[in-house]
Protein backbone atom coordinates (compact mmCIF):
# COMPACT_ATOMS: atom_id res chain seq x y z
CA UNK A 1 0.00 0.00 0.00
CA UNK A 2 2.80 2.37 1.16
CA UNK A 3 4.83 1.43 -2.24
CA UNK A 4 1.68 2.12 -4.19
CA UNK A 5 1.25 5.41 -2.52
CA UNK A 6 5.05 6.24 -3.23
CA UNK A 7 4.33 5.39 -6.68
CA UNK A 8 1.43 7.41 -7.13
CA UNK A 9 3.02 10.27 -5.92
CA UNK A 10 6.05 10.11 -8.08
CA UNK A 11 3.35 10.43 -10.65
CA UNK A 12 1.37 13.31 -9.74
CA UNK A 13 4.62 15.27 -9.69
CA UNK A 14 7.05 14.04 -12.34
CA UNK A 15 5.34 16.25 -14.88
CA UNK A 16 5.91 19.24 -12.79
CA UNK A 17 9.20 18.40 -11.69
CA UNK A 18 10.52 17.90 -15.43
CA UNK A 19 9.01 21.12 -16.80
CA UNK A 20 10.10 23.46 -14.09
CA UNK A 21 13.28 21.39 -14.43
CA UNK A 22 13.33 22.01 -17.98
CA UNK A 23 12.72 25.34 -18.42
CA UNK A 24 13.83 26.84 -15.24
CA UNK A 25 17.02 24.84 -13.22
CA UNK A 26 18.44 23.93 -16.70
CA UNK A 27 18.33 27.30 -17.93
CA UNK A 28 20.02 29.01 -14.88
CA UNK A 29 22.85 26.39 -14.72
CA UNK A 30 22.91 26.30 -18.51
CA UNK A 31 23.72 29.95 -17.87
CA UNK A 32 26.28 29.84 -15.37
CA UNK A 33 28.41 27.21 -18.03
CA UNK A 34 28.27 29.63 -20.64
CA UNK A 35 29.33 32.27 -18.91
CA UNK A 36 32.24 30.30 -18.94
CA UNK A 37 32.56 29.48 -22.25
CA UNK A 38 32.68 31.45 -25.84
CA UNK A 39 29.40 31.28 -27.53
CA UNK A 40 27.77 33.24 -30.56
CA UNK A 41 24.14 33.82 -31.26
CA UNK A 42 24.95 31.97 -33.89
CA UNK A 43 26.75 28.90 -32.45
CA UNK A 44 24.63 25.71 -32.06
CA UNK A 45 27.38 24.53 -29.71
CA UNK A 46 28.63 25.59 -26.87
CA UNK A 47 32.22 27.27 -28.08
CA UNK A 48 35.95 26.72 -25.77
CA UNK A 49 36.53 27.51 -22.75
CA UNK A 50 37.55 30.75 -21.76
CA UNK A 51 37.45 31.18 -17.65
CA UNK A 52 36.54 34.57 -16.72
CA UNK A 53 36.85 36.68 -19.37
CA UNK A 54 33.73 36.93 -19.97
CA UNK A 55 32.78 38.56 -16.86
CA UNK A 56 36.19 40.47 -17.16
CA UNK A 57 34.25 41.70 -20.49
CA UNK A 58 31.02 42.66 -18.60
CA UNK A 59 32.91 44.60 -15.84
CA UNK A 60 35.30 46.79 -17.99
CA UNK A 61 32.28 47.35 -20.26
CA UNK A 62 31.15 50.97 -19.44
CA UNK A 63 27.85 50.06 -20.98
CA UNK A 64 27.49 47.89 -18.29
CA UNK A 65 28.31 50.00 -16.04
CA UNK A 66 26.31 52.46 -16.79
CA UNK A 67 23.31 50.21 -17.00
CA UNK A 68 23.87 48.83 -13.54
CA UNK A 69 24.57 52.31 -12.23
CA UNK A 70 20.64 53.52 -13.34
CA UNK A 71 19.16 49.97 -12.41
CA UNK A 72 20.36 50.73 -8.87
CA UNK A 73 19.40 54.72 -9.20
CA UNK A 74 15.71 53.27 -10.42
CA UNK A 75 15.73 51.11 -7.44
CA UNK A 76 16.57 53.38 -4.87
CA UNK A 77 13.83 55.61 -6.53
CA UNK A 78 11.44 52.90 -6.21
CA UNK A 79 11.97 50.94 -2.99
CA UNK A 80 11.62 53.68 -0.69
CA UNK A 81 9.08 55.69 -2.08
CA UNK A 82 6.54 52.91 -3.57
CA UNK A 83 6.42 51.03 -0.34
CA UNK A 84 6.06 54.16 2.14
CA UNK A 85 3.10 55.44 0.01
CA UNK A 86 1.83 52.05 -0.11
CA UNK A 87 1.82 52.02 3.61
CA UNK A 88 0.47 54.92 4.01
CA UNK A 89 -2.89 54.19 1.61
CA UNK A 90 -2.93 50.93 3.18
CA UNK A 91 -3.58 52.35 6.61
CA UNK A 92 -6.03 54.74 5.08
CA UNK A 93 -8.33 52.38 3.41
CA UNK A 94 -7.84 49.90 6.00
CA UNK A 95 -10.37 52.53 7.99
CA UNK A 96 -13.89 51.32 7.83
CA UNK A 97 -16.45 53.03 5.89
CA UNK A 98 -18.32 52.63 2.47
CA UNK A 99 -15.87 54.82 0.33
CA UNK A 100 -12.79 53.06 1.67
CA UNK A 101 -13.72 50.15 -0.85
CA UNK A 102 -13.88 52.25 -3.91
CA UNK A 103 -10.89 53.98 -2.90
CA UNK A 104 -8.95 50.62 -3.25
CA UNK A 105 -10.31 49.90 -6.63
CA UNK A 106 -9.14 52.50 -7.96
CA UNK A 107 -5.90 52.43 -6.68
CA UNK A 108 -5.67 48.42 -7.73
CA UNK A 109 -6.52 48.93 -11.02
CA UNK A 110 -3.18 50.31 -13.04
CA UNK A 111 -1.67 47.23 -11.38
CA UNK A 112 -3.99 45.36 -13.95
CA UNK A 113 -2.30 47.36 -17.00
CA UNK A 114 0.40 45.88 -19.09
CA UNK A 115 3.88 47.72 -18.93
CA UNK A 116 3.57 48.45 -22.60
CA UNK A 117 0.48 50.00 -22.39
CA UNK A 118 1.57 52.07 -19.09
CA UNK A 119 4.83 52.85 -21.18
CA UNK A 120 2.64 53.45 -24.52
CA UNK A 121 0.37 55.98 -22.51
CA UNK A 122 2.72 57.89 -19.98
CA UNK A 123 4.97 58.38 -22.81
CA UNK A 124 2.12 60.35 -24.91
CA UNK A 125 1.28 62.15 -20.96
CA UNK A 126 5.10 62.86 -20.65
CA UNK A 127 5.21 64.97 -24.14
CA UNK A 128 7.02 68.00 -24.23
CA UNK A 129 5.98 71.06 -25.47
CA UNK A 130 6.14 71.25 -29.68
CA UNK A 131 4.15 72.40 -32.48
CA UNK A 132 0.89 70.27 -32.46
CA UNK A 133 0.66 70.80 -28.71
CA UNK A 134 2.16 68.86 -25.47
CA UNK A 135 1.21 66.03 -23.11
CA UNK A 136 -1.25 66.20 -20.43
CA UNK A 137 1.61 66.67 -17.80
CA UNK A 138 3.10 69.74 -19.58
CA UNK A 139 -0.52 70.87 -20.58
CA UNK A 140 -1.01 70.87 -16.26
CA UNK A 141 2.69 72.84 -15.48
CA UNK A 142 1.17 75.49 -18.54
CA UNK A 143 -2.26 75.58 -16.36
CA UNK A 144 -0.39 76.26 -13.03
CA UNK A 145 1.90 79.01 -14.90
CA UNK A 146 4.70 76.85 -14.28
CA UNK A 147 7.65 76.59 -17.08
CA UNK A 148 7.27 73.22 -19.29
CA UNK A 149 9.95 70.17 -18.38
CA UNK A 150 11.52 68.14 -21.20
CA UNK A 151 10.67 64.98 -19.22
CA UNK A 152 12.12 61.89 -20.50
CA UNK A 153 14.12 63.92 -23.34
CA UNK A 154 16.25 65.05 -20.77
CA UNK A 155 18.83 62.88 -19.40
CA UNK A 156 18.31 64.38 -15.60
CA UNK A 157 14.50 63.53 -15.86
CA UNK A 158 13.80 60.52 -17.63
CA UNK A 159 15.08 57.96 -14.87
CA UNK A 160 12.94 59.84 -12.14
CA UNK A 161 10.06 60.28 -14.39
CA UNK A 162 10.37 56.06 -15.30
CA UNK A 163 10.02 55.81 -11.18
CA UNK A 164 6.80 57.93 -10.62
CA UNK A 165 4.95 56.00 -13.91
CA UNK A 166 6.25 52.67 -12.36
CA UNK A 167 5.27 54.04 -8.84
CA UNK A 168 1.83 54.90 -9.67
CA UNK A 169 1.58 51.35 -11.66
CA UNK A 170 2.71 49.35 -9.10
CA UNK A 171 1.83 50.80 -5.39
CA UNK A 172 -1.66 49.85 -5.39
CA UNK A 173 -0.39 45.57 -5.83
CA UNK A 174 1.76 46.52 -2.03
CA UNK A 175 -1.15 48.44 -0.61
CA UNK A 176 -3.15 45.32 -1.38
CA UNK A 177 -0.44 43.20 0.39
CA UNK A 178 0.16 45.25 3.12
CA UNK A 179 -3.77 45.55 3.76
CA UNK A 180 -3.91 41.83 4.56
CA UNK A 181 -1.13 42.35 7.11
CA UNK A 182 -2.75 44.92 9.17
CA UNK A 183 -6.05 43.43 8.65
CA UNK A 184 -4.18 40.36 10.52
CA UNK A 185 -3.14 42.10 13.40
CA UNK A 186 -5.30 42.00 16.52
CA UNK A 187 -7.62 44.65 17.47
CA UNK A 188 -6.87 43.73 21.09
CA UNK A 189 -3.46 45.04 20.94
CA UNK A 190 -4.76 48.77 19.74
CA UNK A 191 -7.39 48.87 22.59
CA UNK A 192 -4.48 47.79 24.77
CA UNK A 193 -2.27 50.79 23.57
CA UNK A 194 -5.52 53.29 23.90
CA UNK A 195 -6.01 52.37 27.36
CA UNK A 196 -2.52 52.97 27.79
CA UNK A 197 -3.09 56.17 26.59
CA UNK A 198 -0.96 56.12 23.39
CA UNK A 199 -1.55 58.38 21.15
CA UNK A 200 -2.08 57.66 16.70
CA UNK A 201 1.60 58.01 16.14
CA UNK A 202 2.55 55.83 19.72
CA UNK A 203 -0.14 53.07 18.40
CA UNK A 204 1.23 53.18 14.70
CA UNK A 205 4.93 52.64 16.41
CA UNK A 206 4.39 50.40 18.57
CA UNK A 207 1.37 48.17 17.32
CA UNK A 208 1.09 48.31 13.79
CA UNK A 209 4.92 48.48 12.85
CA UNK A 210 5.63 45.51 14.55
CA UNK A 211 2.85 43.90 13.90
CA UNK A 212 3.14 44.01 10.05
CA UNK A 213 6.72 43.75 10.01
CA UNK A 214 6.97 40.13 8.31
CA UNK A 215 4.56 41.57 5.72
CA UNK A 216 7.00 44.67 5.03
CA UNK A 217 9.78 42.64 5.04
CA UNK A 218 8.08 40.65 2.30
CA UNK A 219 7.23 43.91 0.26
CA UNK A 220 10.28 45.26 0.03
CA UNK A 221 11.52 42.50 -1.36
CA UNK A 222 9.17 41.87 -3.67
CA UNK A 223 9.49 45.56 -4.55
CA UNK A 224 13.32 45.53 -4.71
CA UNK A 225 12.97 42.22 -7.31
CA UNK A 226 10.79 44.19 -9.39
CA UNK A 227 12.86 47.57 -9.34
CA UNK A 228 15.76 45.54 -10.48
CA UNK A 229 13.66 44.10 -13.76
CA UNK A 230 13.54 47.22 -15.16
CA UNK A 231 12.74 46.86 -18.57
CA UNK A 232 9.92 47.21 -20.65
CA UNK A 233 9.52 51.16 -19.88
CA UNK A 234 12.95 52.47 -20.95
CA UNK A 235 13.35 49.93 -24.10
CA UNK A 236 9.52 51.14 -25.69
CA UNK A 237 9.98 54.52 -24.31
CA UNK A 238 13.69 55.70 -24.35
CA UNK A 239 15.33 52.85 -26.00
CA UNK A 240 17.68 53.60 -23.02
CA UNK A 241 18.47 56.94 -23.55
CA UNK A 242 18.79 59.76 -23.90
CA UNK A 243 22.55 59.49 -23.51
CA UNK A 244 22.23 55.97 -21.95
CA UNK A 245 20.33 57.76 -18.61
CA UNK A 246 18.20 54.82 -18.56
CA UNK A 247 20.01 51.62 -20.30
CA UNK A 248 18.93 48.91 -17.83
CA UNK A 249 20.79 46.07 -16.75
CA UNK A 250 18.27 43.79 -18.66
CA UNK A 251 18.35 45.83 -21.79
CA UNK A 252 22.22 45.17 -21.36
CA UNK A 253 21.75 41.46 -21.37
CA UNK A 254 19.15 41.84 -24.04
CA UNK A 255 21.40 43.64 -26.43
CA UNK A 256 24.74 41.54 -25.74
CA UNK A 257 22.86 38.56 -26.82
CA UNK A 258 20.81 39.95 -29.92
CA UNK A 259 22.31 42.90 -30.97
CA UNK A 260 25.97 42.05 -30.49
CA UNK A 261 25.08 38.28 -30.65
CA UNK A 262 27.53 37.25 -27.98
CA UNK A 263 25.48 34.69 -25.77
CA UNK A 264 28.61 34.17 -23.40
CA UNK A 265 28.65 37.96 -22.51
CA UNK A 266 25.05 38.08 -22.23
CA UNK A 267 25.08 35.08 -19.79
CA UNK A 268 28.07 36.87 -17.51
CA UNK A 269 25.83 39.44 -17.04
CA UNK A 270 23.42 37.65 -16.31
CA UNK A 271 25.04 35.57 -13.55
CA UNK A 272 25.35 39.04 -11.65
CA UNK A 273 22.01 39.84 -11.98
CA UNK A 274 21.46 36.39 -10.58
CA UNK A 275 24.22 37.09 -7.59
CA UNK A 276 22.12 40.71 -6.87
CA UNK A 277 18.66 38.67 -6.87
CA UNK A 278 19.75 36.07 -4.72
CA UNK A 279 21.57 39.04 -2.10
CA UNK A 280 18.54 40.70 -2.58
CA UNK A 281 16.51 37.92 -0.78
CA UNK A 282 19.13 36.61 1.43
CA UNK A 283 18.93 40.30 2.92
CA UNK A 284 14.82 40.06 2.95
CA UNK A 285 15.41 36.64 5.09
CA UNK A 286 17.64 38.08 7.76
CA UNK A 287 15.27 40.83 7.93
CA UNK A 288 12.22 38.55 8.02
CA UNK A 289 13.79 36.84 11.00
CA UNK A 290 14.22 39.70 13.03
CA UNK A 291 11.16 41.37 12.28
CA UNK A 292 9.58 38.02 13.40
CA UNK A 293 11.74 38.08 16.81
CA UNK A 294 10.17 41.43 17.18
CA UNK A 295 6.47 40.49 17.20
CA UNK B 1 -19.99 52.66 19.80
CA UNK B 2 -21.32 56.15 19.77
CA UNK B 3 -22.83 56.67 16.37
CA UNK B 4 -24.12 60.11 17.00
CA UNK B 5 -27.07 61.48 14.75
CA UNK B 6 -27.02 61.52 11.14
CA UNK B 7 -25.75 64.92 10.38
CA UNK B 8 -22.82 65.07 12.86
CA UNK B 9 -21.92 61.19 11.30
CA UNK B 10 -21.79 63.10 8.00
CA UNK B 11 -19.59 65.95 9.04
CA UNK B 12 -17.56 63.18 10.39
CA UNK B 13 -17.08 61.04 7.49
CA UNK B 14 -17.68 63.26 4.83
CA UNK B 15 -13.72 64.67 4.56
CA UNK B 16 -12.47 61.14 4.42
CA UNK B 17 -15.11 60.38 1.31
CA UNK B 18 -14.05 63.66 -0.34
CA UNK B 19 -10.08 63.14 0.26
CA UNK B 20 -10.73 59.64 -1.03
CA UNK B 21 -12.92 60.46 -4.47
CA UNK B 22 -10.13 63.10 -4.70
CA UNK B 23 -7.12 60.97 -4.66
CA UNK B 24 -9.23 57.86 -6.34
CA UNK B 25 -9.67 60.01 -9.26
CA UNK B 26 -6.26 61.42 -9.61
CA UNK B 27 -5.59 57.86 -9.64
CA UNK B 28 -7.42 57.19 -12.01
CA UNK B 29 -7.24 59.90 -14.23
CA UNK B 30 -4.58 58.39 -16.78
CA UNK B 31 -6.82 55.84 -17.63
CA UNK B 32 -9.74 57.91 -17.69
CA UNK B 33 -8.11 60.81 -20.42
CA UNK B 34 -6.69 57.43 -22.25
CA UNK B 35 -10.47 56.06 -22.97
CA UNK B 36 -11.49 59.86 -23.76
CA UNK B 37 -8.24 60.07 -26.05
CA UNK B 38 -8.98 57.06 -28.03
CA UNK B 39 -12.22 58.21 -29.10
CA UNK B 40 -10.57 61.84 -30.13
CA UNK B 41 -9.88 62.28 -33.97
CA UNK B 42 -6.26 62.47 -34.03
CA UNK B 43 -5.70 65.89 -34.39
CA UNK B 44 -8.13 66.87 -31.13
CA UNK B 45 -5.91 64.62 -29.11
CA UNK B 46 -3.06 67.36 -28.49
CA UNK B 47 -5.49 70.59 -27.85
CA UNK B 48 -6.76 71.55 -24.76
CA UNK B 49 -4.63 70.08 -22.50
CA UNK B 50 -4.08 72.67 -19.89
CA UNK B 51 -7.67 72.66 -18.99
CA UNK B 52 -9.94 69.50 -17.89
CA UNK B 53 -12.18 69.89 -21.32
CA UNK B 54 -9.35 67.16 -22.16
CA UNK B 55 -10.98 64.48 -20.91
CA UNK B 56 -14.05 64.86 -22.36
CA UNK B 57 -14.41 63.04 -25.73
CA UNK B 58 -15.88 65.91 -27.68
CA UNK B 59 -16.36 65.87 -30.91
CA UNK B 60 -16.34 62.19 -30.34
CA UNK B 61 -15.55 59.50 -33.19
CA UNK B 62 -15.05 55.86 -33.70
CA UNK B 63 -12.39 56.10 -36.33
CA UNK B 64 -9.65 54.85 -34.27
CA UNK B 65 -11.39 51.74 -33.51
CA UNK B 66 -12.05 51.18 -36.89
CA UNK B 67 -8.72 52.21 -37.66
CA UNK B 68 -6.98 49.24 -35.42
CA UNK B 69 -7.61 46.13 -38.06
CA UNK B 70 -6.26 47.81 -40.58
CA UNK B 71 -2.50 48.80 -39.05
CA UNK B 72 -2.27 45.51 -37.60
CA UNK B 73 -3.56 41.98 -37.84
CA UNK B 74 -5.86 42.13 -34.93
CA UNK B 75 -7.66 38.80 -34.91
CA UNK B 76 -4.95 36.73 -35.64
CA UNK B 77 -3.06 38.45 -32.67
CA UNK B 78 -5.88 37.91 -30.23
CA UNK B 79 -6.36 34.72 -30.91
CA UNK B 80 -3.06 33.55 -30.66
CA UNK B 81 -2.74 35.56 -27.61
CA UNK B 82 -5.80 34.06 -25.98
CA UNK B 83 -4.36 30.41 -27.40
CA UNK B 84 -1.31 30.85 -25.13
CA UNK B 85 -2.80 31.82 -21.90
CA UNK B 86 -5.52 29.46 -22.19
CA UNK B 87 -3.28 26.77 -23.01
CA UNK B 88 -1.24 28.16 -20.01
CA UNK B 89 -3.92 27.42 -17.82
CA UNK B 90 -5.33 24.45 -18.71
CA UNK B 91 -1.96 22.99 -18.71
CA UNK B 92 -1.32 24.54 -15.52
CA UNK B 93 -4.03 23.29 -13.58
CA UNK B 94 -3.28 19.76 -15.22
CA UNK B 95 0.59 19.95 -14.36
CA UNK B 96 0.22 22.18 -10.95
CA UNK B 97 -2.84 20.36 -9.56
CA UNK B 98 -1.80 16.86 -8.82
CA UNK B 99 1.87 17.95 -8.41
CA UNK B 100 0.25 20.08 -5.04
CA UNK B 101 -2.08 17.54 -4.08
CA UNK B 102 0.90 15.19 -3.70
CA UNK B 103 2.85 17.63 -2.11
CA UNK B 104 -0.10 18.01 0.61
CA UNK B 105 -1.32 14.78 1.24
CA UNK B 106 0.78 11.90 -0.03
CA UNK B 107 4.40 10.69 1.65
CA UNK B 108 7.03 10.27 -0.74
CA UNK B 109 11.21 9.99 -0.83
CA UNK B 110 12.42 13.42 -1.13
CA UNK B 111 9.17 15.13 -0.67
CA UNK B 112 10.51 17.95 1.81
CA UNK B 113 13.54 18.45 -0.11
CA UNK B 114 11.57 18.71 -3.83
CA UNK B 115 9.23 21.21 -2.40
CA UNK B 116 12.09 23.59 -0.62
CA UNK B 117 14.31 23.81 -4.16
CA UNK B 118 10.46 24.94 -5.77
CA UNK B 119 9.82 27.12 -3.11
CA UNK B 120 13.30 28.89 -3.70
CA UNK B 121 12.83 28.94 -7.54
CA UNK B 122 9.53 31.12 -6.60
CA UNK B 123 12.11 33.84 -6.38
CA UNK B 124 13.62 33.60 -9.60
CA UNK B 125 12.25 36.20 -12.32
CA UNK B 126 11.66 35.41 -16.11
CA UNK B 127 14.32 38.56 -16.74
CA UNK B 128 17.12 36.95 -14.96
CA UNK B 129 17.53 33.86 -16.87
CA UNK B 130 15.46 35.27 -20.45
CA UNK B 131 18.52 34.23 -22.32
CA UNK B 132 19.00 30.75 -21.19
CA UNK B 133 15.78 29.69 -21.18
CA UNK B 134 15.80 31.41 -25.53
CA UNK B 135 18.73 29.12 -25.53
CA UNK B 136 16.73 26.20 -24.27
CA UNK B 137 14.13 26.77 -26.28
CA UNK B 138 15.79 27.01 -29.50
CA UNK B 139 17.26 23.76 -28.60
CA UNK B 140 14.20 22.06 -29.90
CA UNK B 141 14.06 24.53 -33.19
CA UNK B 142 14.69 20.90 -34.97
CA UNK B 143 10.99 20.71 -34.11
CA UNK B 144 9.87 23.69 -36.82
CA UNK B 145 9.67 20.99 -39.11
CA UNK B 146 7.74 18.70 -37.39
CA UNK B 147 4.84 21.52 -36.65
CA UNK B 148 5.82 24.18 -38.33
CA UNK B 149 6.64 27.68 -37.86
CA UNK B 150 3.50 28.63 -35.60
CA UNK B 151 2.66 26.23 -34.26
CA UNK B 152 6.29 26.16 -32.50
CA UNK B 153 6.27 29.42 -31.54
CA UNK B 154 2.97 29.45 -29.85
CA UNK B 155 4.44 26.23 -28.24
CA UNK B 156 7.27 27.99 -27.35
CA UNK B 157 5.35 30.82 -25.89
CA UNK B 158 2.97 28.54 -23.69
CA UNK B 159 5.04 25.52 -22.63
CA UNK B 160 7.81 27.05 -20.62
CA UNK B 161 4.92 28.33 -18.30
CA UNK B 162 2.34 25.58 -17.40
CA UNK B 163 4.20 24.26 -14.74
CA UNK B 164 5.21 27.00 -11.92
CA UNK B 165 6.32 27.09 -8.63
CA UNK B 166 3.88 29.47 -7.10
CA UNK B 167 1.03 28.12 -8.53
CA UNK B 168 1.94 24.84 -6.51
CA UNK B 169 2.40 26.70 -3.60
CA UNK B 170 -0.64 28.52 -3.05
CA UNK B 171 -2.82 25.13 -4.59
CA UNK B 172 -0.95 22.95 -1.98
CA UNK B 173 -1.31 25.99 0.67
CA UNK B 174 -4.96 25.31 0.12
CA UNK B 175 -5.10 21.87 -0.30
CA UNK B 176 -3.56 21.85 2.70
CA UNK B 177 -6.65 23.71 4.90
CA UNK B 178 -9.39 21.47 3.46
CA UNK B 179 -10.78 19.16 6.02
CA UNK B 180 -9.27 15.46 5.58
CA UNK B 181 -12.47 13.42 6.63
CA UNK B 182 -14.21 14.31 2.88
CA UNK B 183 -10.93 12.29 1.55
CA UNK B 184 -11.19 9.92 3.99
CA UNK B 185 -15.01 9.21 3.06
CA UNK B 186 -13.97 8.66 -0.06
CA UNK B 187 -11.23 6.39 0.28
CA UNK B 188 -13.39 4.52 2.59
CA UNK B 189 -15.72 3.82 -0.51
CA UNK B 190 -13.02 2.21 -2.41
CA UNK B 191 -11.79 5.43 -4.36
CA UNK B 192 -7.90 5.41 -5.60
CA UNK B 193 -5.63 8.67 -5.47
CA UNK B 194 -6.13 9.51 -8.89
CA UNK B 195 -10.15 9.54 -8.23
CA UNK B 196 -9.51 11.64 -4.76
CA UNK B 197 -8.26 14.32 -6.10
CA UNK B 198 -10.42 14.80 -8.95
CA UNK B 199 -13.36 13.88 -7.59
CA UNK B 200 -13.19 15.67 -4.35
CA UNK B 201 -10.46 17.62 -3.87
CA UNK B 202 -10.04 19.66 -6.98
CA UNK B 203 -13.58 20.64 -6.89
CA UNK B 204 -13.30 21.82 -3.05
CA UNK B 205 -10.40 24.05 -3.68
CA UNK B 206 -12.18 26.45 -7.04
CA UNK B 207 -11.56 29.49 -5.25
CA UNK B 208 -7.57 28.57 -5.12
CA UNK B 209 -8.34 26.97 -8.87
CA UNK B 210 -9.99 30.19 -10.22
CA UNK B 211 -7.03 32.52 -8.11
CA UNK B 212 -3.95 30.48 -9.97
CA UNK B 213 -6.18 30.33 -13.39
CA UNK B 214 -6.97 34.31 -12.96
CA UNK B 215 -3.02 35.35 -12.35
CA UNK B 216 -1.72 32.98 -15.33
CA UNK B 217 -4.20 34.76 -17.49
CA UNK B 218 -2.79 38.34 -16.17
CA UNK B 219 0.66 37.90 -16.42
CA UNK B 220 0.62 36.23 -19.55
CA UNK B 221 -1.87 38.29 -21.74
CA UNK B 222 0.11 41.63 -20.31
CA UNK B 223 3.66 39.98 -20.67
CA UNK B 224 6.22 41.42 -23.61
CA UNK B 225 9.31 40.85 -22.62
CA UNK B 226 9.52 36.62 -23.65
CA UNK B 227 7.18 37.35 -26.84
CA UNK B 228 9.64 39.71 -27.99
CA UNK B 229 12.63 37.27 -27.39
CA UNK B 230 10.57 34.26 -29.23
CA UNK B 231 8.30 36.28 -31.81
CA UNK B 232 9.74 36.04 -35.03
CA UNK B 233 6.75 36.56 -37.85
CA UNK B 234 4.11 38.88 -37.86
CA UNK B 235 1.66 35.77 -37.70
CA UNK B 236 2.92 34.56 -34.24
CA UNK B 237 2.88 37.92 -32.34
CA UNK B 238 0.94 38.40 -28.91
CA UNK B 239 -1.35 41.51 -27.98
CA UNK B 240 1.23 43.50 -25.80
CA UNK B 241 3.92 42.53 -28.95
CA UNK B 242 1.55 44.40 -31.79
CA UNK B 243 0.80 47.26 -29.38
CA UNK B 244 4.73 47.83 -28.71
CA UNK B 245 5.08 47.19 -32.73
CA UNK B 246 2.37 49.85 -33.41
CA UNK B 247 4.18 52.12 -31.09
CA UNK B 248 7.20 51.95 -32.47
CA UNK B 249 6.89 51.92 -36.09
CA UNK B 250 6.28 54.79 -38.47
CA UNK B 251 3.80 56.06 -39.00
CA UNK B 252 2.62 56.80 -35.29
CA UNK B 253 -1.28 57.75 -35.28
CA UNK B 254 -1.64 58.41 -31.32
CA UNK B 255 -5.39 57.55 -31.98
CA UNK B 256 -5.17 54.39 -33.00
CA UNK B 257 -2.66 53.50 -30.51
CA UNK B 258 -4.59 54.65 -27.79
CA UNK B 259 -7.56 52.72 -29.01
CA UNK B 260 -5.49 49.60 -28.86
CA UNK B 261 -4.06 50.00 -25.87
CA UNK B 262 -7.66 50.24 -24.31
CA UNK B 263 -9.02 46.91 -25.99
CA UNK B 264 -5.91 45.49 -24.80
CA UNK B 265 -6.71 46.46 -21.19
CA UNK B 266 -10.12 45.70 -21.46
CA UNK B 267 -10.00 41.52 -20.82
CA UNK B 268 -8.16 41.54 -18.03
CA UNK B 269 -10.35 44.46 -16.17
CA UNK B 270 -13.06 41.85 -17.09
CA UNK B 271 -10.93 39.13 -15.78
CA UNK B 272 -10.38 40.91 -12.40
CA UNK B 273 -13.94 42.58 -12.05
CA UNK B 274 -15.13 38.86 -12.47
CA UNK B 275 -12.73 36.89 -10.04
CA UNK B 276 -11.95 39.50 -7.50
CA UNK B 277 -14.65 37.51 -4.90
CA UNK B 278 -12.72 34.76 -5.88
CA UNK B 279 -8.94 36.06 -5.27
CA UNK B 280 -9.88 37.25 -1.89
CA UNK B 281 -11.40 34.06 -0.87
CA UNK B 282 -8.30 31.92 -1.79
CA UNK B 283 -5.50 34.56 -0.18
CA UNK B 284 -7.70 33.74 3.13
CA UNK B 285 -7.59 30.36 2.44
CA UNK B 286 -4.06 30.25 2.20
CA UNK B 287 -3.14 32.23 5.25
CA UNK B 288 -0.63 33.94 2.67
CA UNK B 289 -1.96 36.78 4.00
CA UNK B 290 0.19 38.10 6.96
Amino acid sequence: MIARERLIALLFVLPAVLLIGLFVFWPTVSMARTSLHQQRLTDAQTGPFCGGENFRAVWDDPDFRTAARNTAYFAVLVVPLQTALALALAVWVNAPGRWTRGLRLALFLPTTLSLTVVAVLWDLLYEPAQASGSGLFNGLLGALGLPGQPFLTSPAQAMPCLAAMSIWQGVGFQMMILLAGLQSVSGELYEAAALDGARRWGRFVHVTLPGIAPTLALVLMITTIFALKLFVQPYLMTGGGPQGATRSVVQYMFEAAFSRRDLGLACAAGVLFFVAVAVVAGVQRRLFRSAEALT
Amino acid sequence: MNRGTGTSRLRRTLPGAVAAAVVGLLFLAPVLWMIAASFKPESEIHRDVSSLRSFLPAPATLDNYAAVPQRTNLVTVLVNTFLVVAAIAIGGILINGPAAYAFARMRFPGRDVLFLLLVVSIILPLEVIVIPLFMTVAGFSGAVDLVGDRLFALSALSVPFMAKAFNIFLLRQYFLSLPRSLEEAAFLDGAGWWRVFWRIALPNAVPAVVTVVLLDFVVHWNDFLWPLVVCTGQDTRTVQLALGNFFTEPPISWGAILAYATLATLPVMLVFALGQRWIVQSVAGTGVKG
